[in-house]
């Protein structure tokens, strides 16, 4: 697991576009030091959010936080990840067992924010390990050394998942559920999401504005057998082909057409919906 | 690929609600495209949208011009459906129309002008589109130059009095094709004209359409004041109103305070209009949900409460019915108390070796594997070795740890079992001589005509037969029983679910055994309860086992649904003898469980059942049992090579 890398310091501001009151209750929570769950279907910016607000959180705010080494730890959860994986384990070295921390720990003892991404693919056990973290007790119990931790003052947990689109579909228990903070997301209304396209793809306006067009017409496939939708994520991607120098309707072609689903009729319909926005490609076969 | 699907999704996405593709029929024929397309927008958004479309035959160019290719097919969506994005303000129309003398002629004449209106307007949001859009034109110019070309008919026109509707509706449709200003023998008065032409610039709205049609339908009318609705929609029933200003659009200038007084840029509209930019909500669906966003909500007898309510799958419309299907719980009657011993006794060896198969896969599962880096466990064994080799000064591999992948087996499976009223059917028994007359025609286990499954073909069963004869529901039973003492031995949750019922609104679904419950004795008196009733909607039962399943915190979770043929309820789809309804629904089903990560099987005794089960399931993922006393086996090898 590698939660050190140089993204997790946050050297620089990662540019995120407010498109509600999110960063406002964000910072609110923190102050209160409330758990956050975040809520919001795959590719919408979640993960881009934590580490902002962890960027101005701990890289902006004039306190000691500044020093904290890696102010966001951040765990893709899998559902091979076990309590263990999070709190940490004996390891051995030369002549003896060594305890290692997990990232779970790591982040309580050192007062980071850490990140369970899709939580609720994380096996059972996981999730109860969190539960004393969330309430009044703010600490963690580590069963193998028998340490019973209190949580750093600054630290903070944040989880989130993708609650999908029909209603059941791999659901947070209630019992976690109920000890965060519900900051939901969707995608990104048209406008804004122009402007997440120009300045994350490097794409000129006209361009960034077609690809949203493309990403809400695929959206409203939504209710017609098709439930993921285009992710703003993937939209990005087409954008970034663009910058690359790839013709606009091949970019959509691969990173949306191709990629949203791989029901044929799909396909067709989310490349009928691009071919008809985007004017042929000037160069390269018309597809 | 089926492109008429395909179609019929992208014109979903375009209206952004469901759309109906359809064969044009005899009235289609009588209406123009424009009246269509006006008729859509003015229809509720969440209602399925009419298109008719010729999806065989000649193109829109007519026979000469040949099929229609799948780009042209393209841009007849595009012409009739994107109306509301390019700005056709709903409320505005309505509001004219409902307050007119004469609506069915206004409309068709506004519907022609917002075509003039709305053309560039889509032909500039979709500009990939735009050379098949042209192409489209260029068909009707064709189709319209005889009519033009007919020099008698035009001068009879230029000597008729006034202007009759034919007239004005070919002068709207040249004027949109950008044909020269009088191909129909006469001129429209010029200042009509002009702001005609005017309605296709950048900036015009479709208050602009409204002032054109009223003032058209004035001229229709032989008023004598006709062009002042140029200016002020507001004359349509006082003829003699005083004249106000001609508008700096109408008078043929720049476009200024006509247009922006609705604040209806055609092409801000775009990005503006947020009833059909708007994106479905996620994370919505729970029970109390905004019905706003579902089309299923306003339907009647979708809104009661009582019950757990399950969407459904409406192939024709490519969308859900949201909430469609009542689910009612219920716990079967419990029936013969001796019927596991009765059937452990009679199946014994099948019984041994089905719960010998299963023990081999637990001990498989329970395999600890040494590997190098991670492991839960010190293999102490191996720390020895690596501790001696180390005092010893040589330098030896890493310690090894254990890790135990899939250590205890994870696994959830829900059997889900078909007991409507055709697996009370009569099996050829191997020991019964075969031509029972009393049985008939019953008995043709190989007939694949869905309705001879329904009970009122059944003839009475003979009473007082020796061995009593085996129905369908007796050897999925035994076969369930079968498997679940299996599942005991290996530890497996399961769960023995069954489905009947009678219409939407009543769909049984009968819990024998849940995953938490013991199998004894309650699950087998059950079990030995479960009797052939009423339908078989199958998708509905499949969505409720998964969510069932869903809320299992296994790793693995299995759904093996047992049935004997077509899913077939009362009001399943709109028409009782279109199975494709059910099957789709039900295709669907199993794409959604699959879709939550449940594995899914589904298991038939009809044989002529192999080519729907195809279409329905993943390759693999279903099993069409020959003999019917092998049901277990087969279902117990699936399950073996789905979670070993």
């Amino acid at each position: 697991m590698n939660d050190e890398s140089s993204a997790s310091r946050l050297r620089s501001e990662p540019w995120y576009l407010p498109v509600g009151d999110e960063i406002e209750i964000f910072e609110a929570a923190y102050a209160a030091r409330l758990p956050v769950l975040l809520k919001g279907p795959t590719g919408c910016g979640k993960t881009r959010f934590v580490e902002h607000m962890a960027w101005r959180l701990y890289r902006q705010a004039a306190t000691h936080r500044r020093s904290v080494e890696v102010p966001l730890v951040t765990v893709a959860c899998h559902e091979e990840l076990t309590a263990t994986d999070l709190v940490g384990r004996h390891l051995l070295a030369a002549d003896a067992t060594v305890w290692t921390d997990g990232p779970l720990t790591r982040a309580v003892r050192s007062g980071a924010i850490l990140y369970l991404d899709e939580i609720v693919e994380a096996r059972t056990d996981t999730t109860v390990v969190i539960h004393s973290l969330t309430d009044h007790r703010r600490m963690l119990p580590i069963d193998r050394t028998g340490e019973l931790l209190d949580a750093h003052p600054d630290f903070l947990l944040v989880i989130s998942y993708n609650p999908g689109y029909q209603s059941a579909l791999k659901d947070l228990k209630t019992s976690t559920r109920q000890r965060f903070v519900s900051i939901e997301f969707d995608y990104p209304p048209p406008e804004a999401e122009a402007r997440i396209i120009a300045h994350e793809g490097g794409v000129d306006d006209t361009t960034a504005r077609s690809l949203a067009r493309i990403g809400a017409k695929v959206r409203a496939l939504r209710e017609h057998g098709f439930d993921e939708g285009v992710s703003t994520r993937l939209l990005v991607y087409a954008a970034s082909l663009v910058r690359q120098g790839i013709a606009p309707r091949r970019a959509c072609d691969v990173a949306i057409s191709r990629a949203v689903s791989d029901d044929a009729e799909v396909q067709q319909a989310v490349a009928d919906i691009v071919e008809s926005i985007l004017p042929p490609d000037a160069t390269g076969p018309d597809p | 690929m089926n492109r008429i699907a395909a179609l019929g999704l992208f014109a979903c996405a375009i209206r952004g609600g469901p759309v109906e593709l359809v064969e044009p029929d005899a009235a289609d024929a009588q209406v123009h495209w424009s009246d269509a397309a006006l008729a859509i927008v003015l229809a509720d958004a969440r209602a399925a949208a009419r298109l008719p479309f010729a999806l065989e035959g000649a193109g829109p160019g007519g026979a000469e011009a040949g099929a229609c290719d799948h780009r042209l097919a393209r841009a007849l969506v595009l012409r009739s459906l994107a109306w509301a994005r390019a700005g056709t303000g709903r409320a505005q129309v309505e509001d004219v129309l409902s307050g007119c003398p004469d609506p069915a002629r206004i409309r068709r004449l506004l519907a022609a002008c917002e075509a003039i209106r709305v053309a560039p307007v889509i032909r500039r949001l979709y500009p990939g589109a735009a050379p098949e859009l042209a192409r489209l034109d260029e068909f009707e110019r064709r189709r319209f130059q005889p009519r033009v070309g007919d020099r008698s008919s035009a001068r009879e026109s230029r000597r008729a009095p006034g202007w009759h509707s034919d007239r004005i509706a070919a002068a709207l449709d040249a004027i949109r094709l950008g044909m020269p200003p009088s191909p129909i023998g006469a001129s429209l008065p010029a200042r009509l004209e002009a702001a005609l032409r005017a309605l296709a610039r950048p900036r015009a709205t479709t208050s602009d359409s409204i002032r054109c049609a009223i003032a058209c339908w004035r001229l229709e009318r032989g008023d004598p004041v006709a062009l002042e609705a140029l200016a002020d929609p507001g004359l349509l029933a006082i003829p003699d109103s005083p004249t106000s200003a001609v508008p700096a659009s109408v008078a043929g200038g720049e476009p200024g305070s006509a247009a922006s007084e609705e604040g209806h840029d055609g092409g801000r509209g775009e990005e503006a209009g947020p009833a059909d930019d708007g994106v479905p909500g996620t994370g919505g669906e729970e029970a109390d949900g905004s019905p706003g966003l579902r089309p299923g909500a306003a339907r009647p007898g979708a809104a009661g409460d009582d019950g757990i309510r399950v969407d459904e799958w409406d192939y024709r419309r490519r969308r859900f019915l949201r909430r469609w299907c009542r689910i009612v719980v219920a716990r079967p009657e419990a029936g013969n108390p001796g019927y596991r011993d009765d059937l452990m006794r009679r199946e014994r060896a099948q019984a041994r070796r089905l719960r010998r198969q299963f023990a081999r896969l637990r001990d498989a599962a329970t395999r600890r594997r040494r590997v190098f880096g991670d492991g839960e466990e010190i293999d102490a064994d191996d720390l020895v070795r690596t501790l001696v080799e180390r005092r010893a000064g040589i330098a030896g591999d890493e310690p090894r740890m254990i890790r135990r992948e899939h250590a205890r087996r994870d696994v959830a499976v829900a059997l889900l079992l078909d007991a409507s009223a055709s697996t009370d059917f009569v099996l050829r028994n191997p020991q019964v001589p075969e031509e029972d007359p009393a049985r008939g025609e019953a008995t043709v286990v190989e007939d694949d005509d869905p309705f001879l499954w329904s009970p009122s073909v059944f003839e009475p069963k003979p009473a007082g037969d020796a061995p009593p004869p085996r129905r369908v529901i007796d050897v999925a039973r035994d076969a369930m029983g079968l498997l679940a003492q299996a599942f005991d031995a290996l530890g497996d949750r399961f769960a023995l679910y069954a489905f009947s019922g009678s219409g939407r609104e009543q769909v049984d679904f009968l819990v024998a055994k849940d995953f938490e419950e013991p199998m004894a004795p309650t699950g087998w008196r059950a079990l030995a309860g479960l009797e052939p009733m009423r339908s078989t909607r199958m998708g509905a039962a499949i969505r409720h086992a998964t969510d069932r399943l869903a809320r299992r915190p296994e790793r693995m979770r299995v759904l093996v649904v047992v049935s004997d043929g077509y899913p077939d309820d009362i009001d399943y789809g709109p028409d009782r003898r279109d199975v494709e309804y059910g099957l789709r629904d039900t295709a669907r089903a199993i794409e959604q469980a699959r879709g939550r990560g449940i594995d899914t099987l589904l298991v038939t005794v009809d044989r002529a059942s192999h080519d729907y089960l195809r279409r329905m399931c993943p390759p693999g993922r279903y099993r069409v049992i020959e003999e019917i006393d092998s049901l277990a086996g087969e279902i117990a090898r699936a399950y073996r090579t789905m979670t070993g």
